[in-house]
């Protein structure tokens, strides 16, 4: 088997000569495993996605999948891709089965490979009962629950899942993090999503993307050294919130007895009182990330 | 005062909404282009308002009065049909776009809604007119017959004709929104029906569009300078094939006399239809699904819950997926043949207006067809078999994007060759089976010319509906052109444009051939803008 290799050299994207950059000059290579894709809503993560799927065509800039150009030859890819994206729609008068039966046909699945294939699908994405109702009638829930099962209906060598886990509940969550991490050894999995817990049990690899920029490419352990020494626990009145919020970046607020127990992320300790936290998050880190690029990280 | 002011924001919303898209843009260019047309020039082979004969074509000068009634006419009648297009998604918008709920937990009363879309719509149509009007100025300094521009002679007809029409047009497609059943695919048909029957009864009984009265007056005129003239020589709308040294004769027409009845007759239509806008209100669902006696036929336009059909509760799984090989993922054409044959058994299943009963009433469309006497089988029931799938063929090229499944469909491989011939294929198939109880019995009778008309029917359909759907990106363009071509065509036996061989003469004529050729250009199209529609990102 060839070695998987996704290269993202140089991409912009621009979709009026009126509007800004959805993407700069971004570039990215991704191997096996999974990368876990962040950003803020609008950094121009779903551009990304959308310029690897083949559906939008980058402004400038190539992507090459295995050495070969997927905007001259996109058939390459689509051949061996499973696509989640953030905002799809299903067939209303369908049932899940024929609905997967029409996207395995599509994929080219073999019929009687596709059948078993949708029984073991349905069943991870636990919709069995369900898969004779008419998609019309699901939920907003179980339609993503059946736009993760055709995203790896042909075994895709590249998935894509874009935004996968909104709308799933926290069981569903958990189980979808698990199947990323069974899949991840021998294929390229990219991961975008806003939530930080998605890509903290999931991801070995991490990007930061905003304003259509790379801030960030690292694993996930670099990334919280990152931020080491960097978030402090400060307990204030709550009358001082405000206050606080005007000055400090709050990644988080308990309120307890003697006050409100906040943790700022911060070069320097925001006051005499505050002491350095143990143990910053992957959140705390992704946020310093963002908010140092911005220049709103308190000194 | 709140309710004025809740009333302007609505239409304002909504007029900068609907002039901001693409359709209003192609619906102006033709309203212009058709307002080019509508004032042929004297050596020109058609002719649009007069009265002719083999060698003299009497007609009005080109001033003020003649060029603005006879455009404001033509525009009356070509915007009532596509106005219509234009404007009756008003209410649709709201419901896809979720912003409906909104304006439902509003103190925005049902009345001043449909009322304000009402007037958004007519708003809309008003600019359509104002620009036409601004042709027709246009029109007569080209034409140069007389340079001198009388405004209130061009502009009086769109005023007093037009607009009064415009107003029920907008308010009928509100109306139509507001009924669950007229919202989709069958409005858009009926609607085309409802102007083919209502124009010439309604022009006669209350003269809706001010023609009577108007060519009354022309008539006068020019019998006054040409007594020679035979009344029933009259001509309104395309006269074709004009012999090229025909005699032009003109005459002088003082414009409209604005009387009493005619403003009592546009008064009238103004107030119906501030009525129907109102009465639209009445059975108005306010965007709760619960309160719909219908089933829409499109989906809401995200993934939002409508109903929630399980409890999850789940014990861990412990599925395996196993790996697949590449002999295990060669495509095949006869899964996705099968697969895009079920989409549309579905949709079958599930026809606007015959709701469940789909089946039934094909099945016995067909064996009607094979039963009944050859003439009737083939002059009514071929035409009423192809009539019932017409909201069938009309999402092809366009399902993709009105269930937005786009993304997943076009990110997949060589979808070009194995998707869109699939689909394509399945609408052909369709025609064939919902057509097979006429063909049988016109083979039956060894009727083999007509039964490769009728072929050639089964294939031309779905390749103007994957064509037009394809390139328009609505399934509208479809439906109302197909309205048309069925009911001129085959209905009312204009052979030219029978194009499924209903009419005896259209076979001995050899018009499929033509629509053969025509099959092979409409499918060329549909894939050169698929491939078109996929590659542009």
């Amino acid at each position: 088997m060839r070695p998987l290799r996704l290269l993202i050299e140089n991409v912009s994207k621009r979709y009026k000569a009126s509007e800004p950059y959805a993407l700069r000059d971004l570039s990215l290579e991704i191997g096996p495993g999974i990368l876990g894709l962040l950003g803020p809503n609008g950094a121009g993560k779903s551009t990304l996605m959308r310029i690897i799927a083949t559906i939008t065509k980058p402004t400038h800039g190539t992507v090459l999948w295995n050495g070969v150009d997927i905007n001259k030859r996109p058939d390459e890819i689509r051949a061996v891709l499973g696509y989640l994206p953030q905002d799809f729609g299903v067939y209303p008068n369908l049932n899940a089965d024929e609905f997967l039966r029409y996207m395995a046909a599509i994929k080219g699945v073999d019929p009687d490979v596709a059948k078993e294939r949708i029984d073991d699908l349905l069943a991870f994405v636990n919709l069995i009962e369900a898969r004779k109702r008419p998609l019309g009638d699901y939920s907003g829930g179980m339609k993503q629950r059946i736009g993760i099962a055709q995203a790896l209906l042909n075994d895709p060598r590249v998935l894509i899942v874009d935004e996968p886990t909104v709308g799933l509940d926290t069981e569903g969550r958990v189980r979808f993090r698990h199947l990323l991490a069974e899949l991840a050894g021998d294929r390229v999995v990219i991961l975008s999503t806003h939530i930080v817990s998605d890509v903290e049990a999931a991801a070995n690899d991490i990007a930061i993307i905003n304003r259509g920029r790379l801030l960030v490419r690292s694993s996930p352990e670099e990334l919280l050294k990152s931020v080491e020494g960097k978030v402090w626990d400060w307990v204030i009145p709550s009358a001082e919130l405000p206050a606080a919020k005007q000055r400090h970046l709050i990644s988080s607020i308990v309120r307890r007895e003697d006050g409100l127990h906040t943790r700022v992320v911060a070069e320097k300790s925001p006051a005499g009182e505050a002491r350095p936290a143990s143990s910053p998050t992957l959140e705390e880190a992704y946020l310093y990330c963002i908010s140092s690029h911005r220049g709103a990280v308190a000194e | 005062m709140n309710g004025l002011r809740a009333l302007y924001a609505l239409m304002r919303a909504g007029y900068l909404n609907k002039v901001r898209t693409y359709r209003f843009l192609i619906v102006l260019g033709l309203t212009i282009a058709a307002g080019y047309i509508f004032v042929p020039a004297p050596d020109a082979n058609y002719v649009t308002l007069g009265w002719g004969s083999s060698t003299t074509f009497y007609r009005g000068v080109y001033d003020s009065a003649w060029i603005g009634a006879m455009v404001a006419m033509l525009t009356g009648i070509f915007l009532a049909l596509t106005g219509f297009y234009v404007v009756n998604d008003t209410i649709k918008r709201d419901d896809q776009t979720r912003v409906g709920q909104i304006i439902a937990t509003t103190p925005l009363g049902n009345s001043t809604y449909t009322l304000g879309n009402t007037l958004c719509n007519f708003m809309v149509l008003s600019t359509m007119n104002a620009i036409i009007f601004l042709t027709a100025i246009g029109m007569q300094l080209v034409r140069g017959e007389d340079l001198t521009i009388n405004l209130w002679a061009l502009m009086a007809p769109f005023l007093g004709l037009v607009l009064p029409v415009m107003f029920l047009v907008s308010a009928v497609a509100v109306m139509f929104e507001t009924r669950p059943v007229l919202r989709g695919g069958v409005g858009n048909v009926a609607y085309a029906f409802i102007w083919m029957f209502s124009l010439p009864l309604l022009s006669e009984s209350v003269d809706l569009f001010g023609i009577n009265t108007i060519l009354s007056s022309m008539g006068a005129a020019g019998l006054a300078r040409y007594p020679e003239i035979a009344h029933n020589s009259f001509i309104l709308g395309y006269g074709g094939g004009f012999p090229m040294g025909r005699t032009l004769a003109t005459f002088t027409w003082d414009g409209i006399r604005w009387t009493t009845q005619i403003l009592q007759t546009r008064l009238l239509l103004v107030g119906l239809a501030t009525g129907i806008a109102l009465l639209a209100s009445v059975r108005f669902s306010r965007f709760d699904p619960a309160r719909e006696t219908g089933k829409t036929t499109e989906p809401p336009l995200d993934v939002l819950d409508v109903k929630e059909v399980d409890e999850y509760t789940v014990p861990p799984l412990q599925v395996q997926l196993k790996p697949l090989g590449e002999e295990e993922l060669r495509f095949r054409f006869g899964p996705m043949l099968l697969a895009e044959c079920r989409l549309i058994l579905g949709e079958l299943r599930d026809v606007p207006v015959f709701g469940r009963y789909g089946y039934s009433v094909a099945g016995a469309l067909i064996v009607a067809g094979l039963l009944l006497p050859l003439d009737v089988a083939r002059g009514m029931m071929l035409p009423l078999a192809w009539l019932l799938p017409v909201l069938i063929w009309s999402k092809l090229g366009t399902r993709e994007t009105r269930y937005r499944t786009d993304q997943l469909v076009f990110s997949s491989a060589n979808i070009l060759r194995r998707q869109l011939p699939a689909a394509w294929l399945a609408g052909v198939l369709l025609a064939v089976v919902t057509g097979s109880g006429v063909a049988l019995n016109l083979a039956l009778h060894g009727e083999w010319p007509v039964v490769l008309a009728v072929a050639v029917g089964a294939l031309f359909i779905p390749s103007l509906a994957l064509c037009l759907g394809v390139w328009t990106g609505s399934s509208k363009s479809f439906e109302f052109i197909y309205a048309l071509l069925w009911y001129i065509g085959p209905l009312n036996q204009v052979e030219p444009l029978d194009f499924m061989g209903a009419l005896p003469g259209s076979v001995e004529a050899g018009i499929w051939q033509i629509y053969l050729t025509i099959t092979i250009i409409l499918v060329g199209l549909a894939f050169i803008g698929r491939k078109w529609q996929i590659s542009r990102g």
